[in-house]
Formats: C-alpha cells, structure tokens, sequence
C-alpha cells in the first residue's frame, strides 16, 4: 500500500510503500527499506473513512488511506473494535436515540427527584440552619423584610393556632414563625431553610379568618417538612449539571445552549413541588377539621387583588402552577 | 567616529540624511562608502538567488537566498522583489519543476461529516448514560479522534493521542472538586470565600495542566505539541498580579462599602478586562511549541480593547433604548403591557447575546490568529460577524427544536465553517521544526475546566 512516512524527527512527509508478506512488513522509503516484525506494528483505530496510520516498533509512523487489510493488522486499541462497529450500524443509532430518550425522561421524571429526595433524609435539618439564618439576615439587613406591624395579640393567636396545628410534624420544633412587613413581597409566605415561615403583614390583613393563615402557613410547613429547599437545590444542580455535558461539544457558544434548557427544567421541578405543598396542607387542614376551601378563598383573594390575571400565558416558565388549577384542587377535596 | 560597518542599511540612510557634510566630512564619506558596499552586496545576493532560480533550477537555494535578501536589506528594490516570490508570485518559475513540496500555502481542511459524526456522538452517548457516566472518559477520546482525524494540513491529518484512563482519573478528581463547591456554596456558605480564595491559588494549576495536556496529546505527523509554562508564569497571569483575586475577593466579602465606591473599582476593572484577555491568550500562545520553536503573538491590548469596546458601546447603547422604551409604554398604557414586553425584551436580550458572541468571537480570533507565528508558519482567517451569527442562530433553534438531536449537526458546521475560513502559509522548511523531549502531563486539569466550562482555547 501507498503512503507517507513520518520519522518522527522532523514534519517532513517522505513518501513510501508498505509491503506486507507474510510474518515479515517492509517499509520502503525514498532512501533506505526497513523490515518489520508483523506482531509489532500498531493501527490506529477507524475513524469514519480518514486516513490511518501505522505505527512501528522504532517510532516512524506510516500513514495511508483505510482499507480493510489494515484490520487484520494488530490494533492499537481492542475495545475500540466493538464501539466502531456499534457506529456503523444504523439500527444502532436509532436505538441509541430511543434509549437515550427514554433515559433522560425516567431520570428526569422519576429518577432525580427519587434521588434526591433520599439524600435529602439523610442531610440533617442542621446543615441547612446557616444557609437559612443567612438568606434570613440578608433579607432584614437589606429591608425587604421590615419590622411587623401586627399587634401582639394576633401574633400570639395565629402562633398559638399554628401550634395547635402543625405540632405533631416530625420536623415541627425546627419551625420558626416570624412576622415581618414586605412591600416588595405584598401579601405573601416563604419558607427559608432550616426551618424559618416568614409571613407578611399584608397577607394577614387581606385575611378574613385565623383558619385561612393557618391553611397558608401550613401549605409552607409542607415545603418544610418534606424538605422541598434541599431536594430543590440537588435536583436543580444535577439537572444543571447533565445538560452542561451533554450539550459540552457546544460550549463554543457560550451559556446560550444551557441556559434556557435548564430555567425550564428548573421551573417543572418548582412547580411540582409547589403542588406538593398544596397537597400537605390540604391533608394537614382536613386532619384538624378545617375545609381546604379556606385555602382556595384566600389564595382566590390574593390573585384578584395582585394577580395579573396572565391565565395560561408562559406557565411553563413559572414557579407556580396556575392559580385556577390550585384553587379548583382545592375546592374539590 | 562611529563603527559603520555594525549599523544595518536603514541605519545607514538614517546616518546619511542627519550627518553635517561641512562638519564632519569623514564621516560622512563612511557613511557613503558603507552604503555602497551593502548595495553592492544586496545586488550580489538578489542575482545568486536569481541564478540559482532560474540557471540552476534549485528552488530550495534560491529560497533561501531570497529570503537573506529580504532579512539583510528591506525595503530595498530587490528585498520587494524577494518578498514576491516568497510569497508564491509564480511568474519566474518553471512550470514543469516539482512544486508540491515548495508551495507556500498549505492546505487545511476538514471532512467530517455530520451523518458520520452522529452516529459516534449518539452512541457514545447512549453508553455514556447507560454506565451513569464511567464511559464517558472513552466517549470523549473517540470523538476527539474522530475531529482530529478528519482535520487535515498539507493532507496529513492530527493525531490526539489522549488515552481514557488518565481522563476518567480527571473526571474523578474533578466531580470531587464540584461537590465541594456545591456543599459549601448551598450549606455553609461561610466557607464559599474560602473555597473561592483556595480556587484562586488552584487555578494557574488547572490552567497549566489543562493547556499542557491537550497540547502534549496533539500530534501533527509523528510530533507532539508542548505547552511549556511555569505555574508561576500563569499564576502571574491569571491574577494580573493579584488584581483579579482582589477584586473577586472583596466583592465576596463586601469592602465597598457603598456601590460608588464599587463602581470606581468596577469601571477600570472593565477597562482593562480586554487586555487582561490578550495576556493570556499571549501567554498560551508563546509558551506553546512545535519541534523547539515556540509561537509568536504580535496581537496587541489594544486590538482586544477595540473589539470589546464596539461591544460594550452598543450594548450600552440597545440598553438606553430598552430603558426608555419601557418607560415610555409604562406612561402611554399600563403596567400590564409592561409585563408581556418583558417577554420581547428577553428574546431581544438573547438574540443580542449571540450576535456580541458571534462579533466577538469573528473578530477576535481573525486579530489574534492574523498575528500568530510558529517559526516560519503563518496563519489568516477570514472569519465574518454576520456569517457565523447566521450559524450560532440556526444552531440554537436547530437544537431547541429537536430536544438536542442536532447537537452533532451544529459542531460539525461551526467547525466546518472555521477551518473554510483558516490558512496556513509556511514561509521555509518544514525541517526548521525538530522534535524534543518530552514527558508526561497530568489530565485532571484539562477535566475540571472542561466541567466548568472554560474555554481556555485560541
């Protein structure tokens, strides 16, 4: 076979002819043949239909076209034999498509949230403490959070409701109930982690009884209790992480690949944890004898006050499910 | 009087044009006598370069000769004249010699093929997710063949010798780095400075490392490329002498104070980020070598400074007009509107992000590659903004649209169309290149920038 020979010295390319008899290759160059062992030559693997090259015992490197001879020749690599003929068969790919989308959507569906919702279990409350007495300080340092001005009889009643409520929760006694006033927030609850219920004062005086703050708050208790802020956090970052690499062989565009992918993968998960919570708090208000209605009312009061009535505008990119699927949920247990 | 004979021939007409005839007349009559032995010896060497050519036949010397001609006396008649033939003006020559070795460009090409390359990008991906990853040091090694192997100069092509298990102990270490910084970025925050300050001292290591590997594993017939920084070097780099660490670190840990004081560090800072850029690229590009002859980057700070500032202007500028057109919507209608433009705004904001990548991306690396020699190679690119913004926008609705199957269409075209738009010119042997020793290079570094996403790449 025709060729060029690579000395290895210099980047010249020397012409040459490949010669294979047998237990004995001779390599004939321009000036000088060398004889080869067969045993010891080395060929690269098939890639497609580029050229392969030929390695020798002493170091030159021989390259030609690819022809099948080359394959009874001693290979570089084995494994490389069996991924090669997984990708010239069509049937594999197809199959590969099929797998591969069957995979991503178990894991995505089922697989990550199962994950992460039984490393949650074994990451203590504890851990998250800090995060959550920071976010929480950062919050009042930067008056988004300001002083409540609710008085202190009512703060002691919805208190005492809540506790009434929530305190057979296995996660109860790290649950923290603060009162703070919230132009930014407007009438509103969030949990932090580690256990922290903030509720706005706006969100009290649209109230019209102690049963609908319960039923909010208790719709934040389930964010707690079923650890929703860590299993967020792991499932968002493998997320984050699988579409990094498999999209890598884009990178050369920057974060436009991941990015948006990634918002909407993000944004599923919230959702879904958002209608869980709503399901904890319906259970929880039914065991304490008080119809989930009162959660559909206030939540129905909030979204005619301050919604924006967008409908079913982008609820894929929401962090809430739409408003009118909550209540009716609501409304029907 | 001064020693003549050392001045060079541009010297000398300095010398000629300033020199006092009246007062110092023997100098000047060096001066003149100087200037006509080295005319005479350009005209000598100009027409042994023309005999060899032309009586001889021999290309190689005459060559040679030219390009003396050109080193000793330029600007010069005759030193144009040289340059011409250099630079493949073929009228002098004979047709029928063997100009296949002499040519000066040498030919670059790449042909991949998507329906080749899905098929290896599919399946590599299918194992990759069926062994949860493990596969995927193997995955990257065949498609990294696969691209070098169709990528061909002069036609011969590259050769990336990495083998999977050094990547997969990469990938290893690099997941264990990952979970760390998620563990403290999420649960103890407290420590995310530290683990910041510890990334910043780690860095010029992975940096190193990282270009050193995939500069050690590409080889071009039989020869391997090398990456021949100290950490040091990169560490001084990289923290623009502890600029770059200082201003991370104080944003962490909030020392401005009030946003004025922030904004007086912020400013320069982004004043000087294109020339920070250009130290790097300069650093990867002169410490790498082939054969003993290491690259030369005569890119300048202010070529980057230009480009970027195109940028910022015009960003700065869509910015105003969002700004006040929001404004004015809030005034004449309400604030619903407001909120279904904020959807317009953001697709606008996208689209604008990929077209500042695309200008970016054309227009530098066309500056940078214009002005990079290896020896007595050259290079020339002919990247163009609206051309490669048309690529980047097919690619991202092509992508969006199929849940990622075109993946493997959109690399091969963006490559296709860059390697279309690269020359290589080499300006006097190949032989000028001689192998070196070598030893080897460590891969985790190439693997956690690879996890992070940094493209340390010219």
């Amino acid at each position: 076979m025709q060729g060029c020979l690579f000395d290895g010295k210099s980047p010249e390319a020397h012409k040459a002819t490949l010669v294979i008899m047998g237990e004995k290759t001779i390599l004939r160059g321009q000036e000088a043949e060398r004889v080869y062992k067969r045993e010891t030559l080395q060929v690269s693997p098939r890639t497609g239909n580029a050229d392969r090259f030929i390695y020798f015992s002493d170091g030159i490197q021989f390259q030609c076209k690819d022809q099948e001879i080359l394959d009874h020749l001693p290979q570089e690599f084995f494994s490389e034999g069996i991924v090669a003929w997984l990708e010239n068969h069509v049937s594999v790919s197809i199959a590969s498509i099929l797998a591969v989308f069957c995979f991503l959507l178990i894991g995505y569906f089922y697989g990550i949230p199962a994950l992460a919702e039984r490393v949650a279990v074994k990451i203590p409350l504890e851990t998250e403490r800090t995060l959550g007495d920071h976010i929480h300080q950062w919050l009042d340092d930067n008056k988004i959070l300001t002083t409540s001005e609710i008085s202190s009889e009512l703060q002691e009643t919805i208190r005492e409701e809540f506790s009434r409520t929530h305190k057979n929760l296995q996660l109860y006694p790290y649950m923290q109930l603060h009162f703070r006033k919230s132009e930014l927030l407007g009438p509103n609850a969030i949990a932090l982690p580690g256990g922290h219920i903030v509720i706005t004062d706006q969100l009290i005086e649209l109230a019209q009884s102690n049963n609908e703050i319960v039923a909010i708050l208790a719709h934040e208790a389930g964010h707690v209790e079923n650890r929703h802020s860590m299993r967020n956090i792991l499932q968002s970052s493998i997320v984050t992480l699988a579409v990094a690499s498999i999209t890598a062989d884009v990178s050369s565009m920057g974060m436009t690949m991941t990015g948006l992918p990634v918002l909407f993968l993000q944004s599923n998960y919230s959702r879904e944890f958002e209608e869980a919570a709503d399901d904890f708090a319906i259970h929880l208000l039914s065991q304490n004898n008080i119809p989930s209605t009162f959660l559909a009312d206030i939540l129905e009061r909030i979204d005619a006050k301050y919604g924006e009535g967008r409908g079913n505008d982008f609820a894929f990119l929401s962090t809430h499910p739409i408003t009118a699927d909550r209540i009716d949920k609501m409304r029907r247990n | 009087m001064p020693d003549y004979t050392k001045y060079s021939l541009e010297e000398l007409h300095d010398a000629y044009s300033v020199v006092d005839k009246e007062k110092y007349p023997q100098n000047y009559q060096s001066i003149i006598n100087e200037i006509s032995l080295r005319e005479k010896e350009c005209e000598s060497l100009y027409l042994s370069a023309v005999t060899a050519l032309e009586q001889d036949g021999d290309q190689v010397k005459a060559r040679q000769l030219f390009q003396k001609v050109v080193n000793k006396f330029p600007r010069t008649e005759n030193a144009k004249n040289a340059k011409k033939f250099l630079k493949g003006d073929l009228k002098n020559l004979n047709t029928d010699t063997e100009l296949g070795e002499y040519i000066n460009s040498m030919k670059l090409e790449f042909s991949g093929s998507t329906r080749e390359y899905f098929r290896i990008w599919i399946v590599n991906l299918c194992l990759s997710l069926l062994t949860l990853g493990i596969y995927s040091a193997w995955a990257k090694v065949r498609k990294k063949r696969y691209i070098y192997s169709h990528l061909t100069l002069d036609e011969t092509p590259f050769q990336y010798l990495g083998l999977p298990i050094p990547i997969l102990r990469g990938r290893i270490i690099a997941a264990i780095v990952f979970l760390i910084y998620f563990s403290s970025d999420n649960l103890f925050p407290a420590a995310l400075p530290y683990v910041f300050a510890a990334g910043l001292l780690v860095a010029p290591w992975v940096f190193v490392q990282s270009v050193a590997f995939n500069a050690r594993y590409t080889a071009f017939r039989n020869m391997t490329f090398r990456f021949n920084a100290s950490h040091l070097d990169a560490f001084k780099v990289l923290s623009a002498w502890g600029i770059i660490p200082a201003i991370i670190i104080g944003t962490i840990f909030a020392w401005w104070g009030s946003y004025w004081i922030a904004a007086l560090v912020y400013i320069p800072a982004s004043f000087l980020f294109p020339g920070w850029l250009k130290e790097i690229k300069k650093l990867i590009v002169t410490k790498t070598s082939f054969g003993g002859i290491s690259g030369e980057f005569k890119a300048t700070g202010g070529d980057f400074f230009g480009i970027y500032l195109v940028v910022g202007l015009t960003v700065f500028f869509i910015g105003l007009c969002v700004a006040f057109s929001v404004f004015v919507v809030t005034k004449i209608t309400s604030l619903e509107n407001v909120k279904n433009m904020a959807y317009v705004i953001t697709a606008i904001s996208y689209m604008g992000y990929l077209l500042a990548y695309a200008y970016i991306q054309a227009n530098i690396t066309n500056t940078v590659w214009n002005k990079i020699n290896i020896g007595p190679v050259s290079f020339h690119c002919t990247l163009k903004t609206t051309e490669l913004a048309k690529i980047y926008i097919t690619n991202v609705l092509g992508i969006i649209c199929t849940a990622g199957i075109l993946i493997p269409w959109a690399v091969i075209r963006t490559l296709k169309y860059r390697i279309d738009n690269t020359q290589i010119q080499c300006n006097g042997e190949l032989n000028a290149f001689l192998a070196q020793e070598s030893k080897g290079v460590h891969a985790t570094g190439s693997e956690i920038t690879e996890f992070f996403d940094m493209d340390l790449s010219i």
